[in-house]
């Protein structure tokens, strides 16, 4: 059975997001990667049903979920900080010392406020959507967010980058 | 020039990053999956059930005429005041109302139960139902055994028979399982019904039969299927997970559906039957919750009519899993937050009257902050409720019989956390 268009269409229009999301998750895009594969190959075990429901929504649980149980396997630091950015910290100015900044301020971050992080400020969830896709309460979802925005309000180079009334 | 926001700098952050992810390899090493799975699927259930002949699909009717497409009744939640009202005492738990707490280390050393509830971790030696059909039975389980249910029933006789429900899909599509869920086997014990994707199916425990019931609407399989007997056992009430309803701020628990076993028809019901508790006589407390409402219950009477039942619960202890018997409801009591005026109060399982009044509250270790893994798994005689809770190395489960009138406790059978049950009324 050929791939279906429907799905072929999904996924093309979808890998790009779920990869740029899953990589701010973990910091490391070599495990974003894997991650989006193994939740892109979920969905297609399953896409007779998914086609007409949500199957973003569903690879997106399939990521987060197996990025905490990966997390929590670990049992350590998730990540460690990127390469340190330039020590007179000049505003970066490239979109890839922009993601040395972001990954070292996420990387600061406790696995549950990172993720609240990125299903809020990235993919643009509502606190409820992030809630699901984490298995936590609306609750457990607005005090991470609150805590982690406090903390990266304390990266300068984070600060620098958006002001800090945007982390507020 | 505009600062940017912080969701303009986690798309620059990784606006160079592209995957290149090829779907139609991507295709077939899903579909790889699923063969392989089901193989899996296959020899496990081989394994398990190895001495259960296979048996014949059963009477295999369609007895419920096509039902015309349901008609969403709307709910009618009031609007909760989200702080405590001083004056309403419904659903506030007071100190006086706290038995000790109850440790699930300690479970080991309750007395049993008086009456034999039989051993839930495994079947023990099933019989195929369309061989040995059941006068009643008084509990069923579900067993998920890598992605394929093994349903079971305890006779009233004490010995267990097996339903073929391999006509059945119940793969939810999100690597659980549709099918058995805690309302499932009826009032008297002798039908079960089990949730599909596109309805429902019942099994007349008498005969295996089986009568295919669709209800148009269900909408995502994923969000999960749960089947109710209303206690007359005249239908079956059938939900969803809400989560599937929405997607901003709109969620809110859904209407339910209810199936009329005489003809198939299918009507709305004002309330969601996952957040309801069912009383014998026909009255129905329900809790309806939304994002924007929060929680808020209503008691609807017999006849249908619906008025707001003043239960406190959205600071002090969100109510889950209420279920009713006689005049009595017990609900899990999570606990959404501790008050420093109250840093006594505990999660685990409450005791209601049908006005809503607290009658008693067992306080549980772990099971705490949204639950903690805690079930209310029905009633087992009139008075006494059966609840579950992770053991002392999480999983399996330990069961507690308990008198909410006495207070008495009890330990009940052991169960595995992805094990469902239902069981008859006492």
């Amino acid at each position: 059975m050929p791939a279906p268009e429907g799905f072929t269409h999904w996924l093309a229009g979808q890998r790009t997001a779920l990869l740029r999301s899953a990589t701010l998750l973990t910091g490391d895009i070599a495990l974003a990667e894997d991650l989006v594969q193994e939740a892109a190959v979920k969905v297609a075990a399953r896409w007779e049903r998914l086609r007409d429901e949500q199957p973003t929504a569903y690879a997106r649980r399939i990521v987060f979920r197996d990025h905490a149980t990966w997390w929590r396997r670990r049992r350590e630091t998730p990540v460690g900080a990127p390469d340190a950015v330039a020590s007179d910290r000049a505003t970066p100015t490239t979109d890839t010392e922009v993601r040395h900044v972001v990954l070292a301020a996420l990387a600061t971050l406790p696995h549950g406020q990172r993720a609240v992080v990125v299903l809020r400020y990235f993919d643009d969830l509502t606190e409820r959507q992030a809630a699901e896709v984490l298995g936590v309460s609306l609750g457990t979802i607005k005090s991470q967010a609150h805590t982690a925005l406090a903390r990266l309000r304390d990266h300068p180079d984070l600060r620098d980058l958006v002001g800090k009334e945007a982390l507020r | 020039m505009t600062e940017p926001t912080l969701s303009d700098v986690l798309h620059a952050a990784t606006r160079d990053v592209e995957s290149h992810v090829d779907p139609t390899d991507i295709w077939y090493a899903g579909r790889r999956r699923r063969r392989r799975s089901a193989a899996a699927v296959a020899m496990t259930a081989a394994a398990s059930v190895a001495v259960v002949a296979a048996v014949s699909a059963g009477v295999a009717g369609l007895g419920g005429s096509p039902s015309p497409a349901p008609q969403p009744v709307p709910t009618s939640p009031t609007v909760p005041d989200l702080t405590v009202d001083d004056t309403a005492t419904a659903g506030v738990v007071g100190k006086d109302h706290l038995l000790p707490m109850s440790d699930p280390a300690d479970w080991a050393d309750l007395p049993a139960y008086p009456r034999d509830l039989g051993y839930w971790l495994s079947p023990e030696r099933p019989t195929p139902l369309a061989e040995d059909p059941v006068t009643r039975a008084t509990t069923a389980l579900q067993y998920d055994l890598g992605g394929d249910a093994n349903v079971v029933v305890i006779g009233d006789d004490g010995r267990w028979r097996w339903i073929d429900v391999s006509d059945h899909d119940l793969d939810d599509g999100d690597g659980g399982l549709l099918g058995l869920h805690r309302g499932s086997l009826s009032p008297d014990g002798t039908r079960l019904a089990l949730g599909l994707a596109d309805g429902v199916v019942v099994v007349d425990l008498t005969t295996a039969g089986t009568t295919s019931y669709p209800v148009p609407g269900l909408g995502a399989s994923w969000a999960g299927r749960y089947a109710f007997w209303s206690p007359d056992g005249d239908s079956v009430l059938m939900s969803r997970g809400y989560w599937a309803t929405g997607n901003d701020n709109t969620f809110a628990y859904p209407a339910g559906w209810r199936v009329d076993l005489a003809d198939g028809e299918v009507t709305r019901v004002p309330f969601d039957p996952e957040h309801a508790a069912l009383l014998d006589d026909g009255t129905v407390l329900a809790n309806h919750w939304g994002v924007a409402t929060g929680h808020a219950w209503e008691r609807f009477s017999p006849d249908g009519d619906g008025a707001p039942l003043d239960i406190s619960t959205d600071l002090l202890g969100v109510l889950n899993e209420a279920t009713g018997h006689e005049d009595l409801v017990v609900a899990r009591r999570e606990l959404t937050a501790r008050w420093p005026d109250r840093a006594w109060d505990r999660g685990g399982f409450v005791a209601l009257d049908p006005e809503g009044e607290v009658v008693s509250m067992l306080p549980v270790e772990r099971v705490d902050l949204n639950g903690g893994g805690g079930r209310v798994i029905g009633w087992i005689d009139p008075g006494v409720v059966l609840v579950a809770m992770p053991g002392a190395g999480g999983n399996p489960l330990v069961t507690l019989a308990w008198n909410v009138a006495t207070g008495e406790q009890w330990r009940g059978p052991e169960l595995l956390a992805d094990t469902v049950v239902s069981l008859a009324r006492p």
